[in-house]
């Protein structure tokens, strides 16, 4: 489960492109390839363990100007999505409480 | 606000990844590019293409700072599958910095190598590193046939312990082999030979390129007419999709060319910017200009390859009785004619042996070729 002061970062194998305002991801474990739409894209690059989810979701409300319940509903799902892939881990060190890291 | 769904995570992912493969297609991003780090080798297989190509006229190959520079300039172009080749990759001295800095730029690493050169502690940094893919040459079922094709003692012994070691790590490897007139004729011992070692897939083609400076010696290797039908009339393993009957006119001529300088690259050992490892026709050099100002201010006749789309709009196509199963590559084109949009022996050849399978499948009759 993440939460809002969770941490997260790419995890270091996987490969990445921006295609304009898209996503293509590899993961060399599987050989999968996840396409990900703008928005999902945007949460790929402001992921960063200097980031909280917290703030991913503050920057996603006032980009794309839709009401904060829906966007941190989607995000959350979205970065779920991504932590059960293992294509993000949390970051190292600074951990949110609700982070699955041991 | 748009839903954050077709993630691809447990989700039908590929059409989303086609479509935005065919918009990088027409924006003109390289999402493909092959580097070849080296021509040195290691051994000396009498079918390859870079042999004679060391040192060519005195060219320096890139160095190391030079590498991580190209790199530096593929990412931003929007290369994402990035292929490390050579020559032997493991020959190059820098590999291991090199690759290591392309890792650090988030591409999906494919590395294709002979094998011969990883121990243990190779495939313990080949286990850091975790690329996408590792494709190794294997020419032969057993340590004699394979060897003799290597021209290298020793050869298939050091393969088939660089498979292990993989194995042992958890990496997942590709064997493919070139089929040639010494071989085909053990492709099925060959492929059983390669999934008992435990590749993760297994593949094998009949082309042999002439040398990237036109020499055409590798193809006295190539199969004839004959051997290539009874290739691709049995279906036993994954060969080329071949149409199941004739296509129409019109499909044919609308039939897409390859990719070559719009959704993939190259860079040689001495900083040529190519369309595609086969086609020996540069951008420029790496040396002398951005990649970025080559692709997007490229010379004249690779603007032309670009404005050309499909089979149809080259001359010598459009004119032709054999489009409808014609694979042309410009590259071969170019090597054996000097003109990347001229038909050559090869494409007509091939498509000779398609044309008769097709027919072969319809009607059951054995085609008769010459030699």
């Amino acid at each position: 489960m993440i939460s809002p002061d969770s941490r997260l970062q790419h995890h270091p194998d996987v490969a990445w492109r921006l295609v304009q305002e898209d996503a293509l991801l590899v993961d060399p474990h599987t050989g999968r390839i996840f396409p990900l739409n703008p928005v999902a894209a945007r949460i790929w690059t402001l992921m960063d363990p200097s980031r909280q989810v917290s703030e991913i979701v503050e920057i996603l409300v006032n980009e794309f100007d839709a009401p904060h319940e829906n966007v941190r509903e989607d995000a959350y799902e979205f970065i779920e999505k991504l932590l059960s892939a293992n294509l993000v881990v949390p970051a190292p060190g600074r951990v949110g409480k609700g982070s699955s890291q041991q | 606000m748009t839903r954050m769904n077709g993630t691809g995570v447990g989700g039908p992912a590929q059409r989303r990844v086609d479509e935005i493969c065919l918009r990088a297609d027409a924006l003109q991003i390289p999402l493909q590019a092959i580097v070849e780090l080296t021509y040195r080798c290691n051994l000396d297989c009498v079918h390859c293409y870079c042999r004679h190509l060391t040192n060519t006229q005195g060219r320096q190959e890139l160095t190391t700072e030079e590498w991580r520079r190209v790199l530096d300039q593929l990412a931003p172009l929007g290369v994402l599958n990035l292929t490390l080749s050579g020559g032997e990759i493991f020959v190059s001295r820098d590999f291991w910095e090199i690759v290591h800095h392309a890792k650090s730029l988030h591409f999906s690493l494919t590395l294709f190598t002979n094998g011969t050169m990883i121990g243990e502690k190779q495939a313990d940094l080949l286990a850091e590193l975790r690329p996408t893919s590792i494709e190794m040459s294997v020419l032969g079922p057993t340590e004699e046939s394979h060897d003799s094709l290597t021209k290298t003692r020793d050869s298939w012994r050091r393969l088939m312990r660089a498979a292990e070691l993989l194995n042992e790590r958890n990496l997942p490897f590709v064997f493919k082999t070139t089929l040639m007139k010494e071989n085909i004729l053990q492709q099925y011992e060959i492929e059983r030979m390669a999934r008992l070692c435990g590749c993760q897939a297994y593949k094998n083609g009949t082309e042999i390129s002439p040398c990237n400076d036109g020499n055409r010696e590798p193809q006295r290797h190539q199969i004839g007419q004959r051997a290539l039908f009874d290739y691709f009339i049995d279906e036993r393993s994954g060969k080329p999709v071949l149409p199941e009957e004739q296509p129409t006119r019109e499909l044919s001529l609308r039939k897409g060319t390859c990719g070559a300088g719009v959704n993939g690259c190259a860079v040689n050992p001495y900083g040529d910017f190519l369309p595609c490892i086969q086609l020996m026709m540069p951008f420029g050099n790496v040396r002398e200009r951005s990649l970025r100002d080559m692709w997007q201010d490229p010379p004249e006749q690779i603007a032309q390859i670009r404005r050309t789309k499909a089979y149809g709009q080259i001359v010598a196509c459009a004119q032709c009785d054999m489009i409808d199963y014609c694979r042309r590559c410009h590259g071969l084109a170019h090597l054996e004619t000097g003109a990347w949009d001229s038909c050559y022996d090869e494409a007509r050849k091939t498509a000779a042996v398609i044309r008769a399978v097709v027919n072969f499948k319809r009607e059951r009759i054995l085609p008769v070729f010459e030699g």
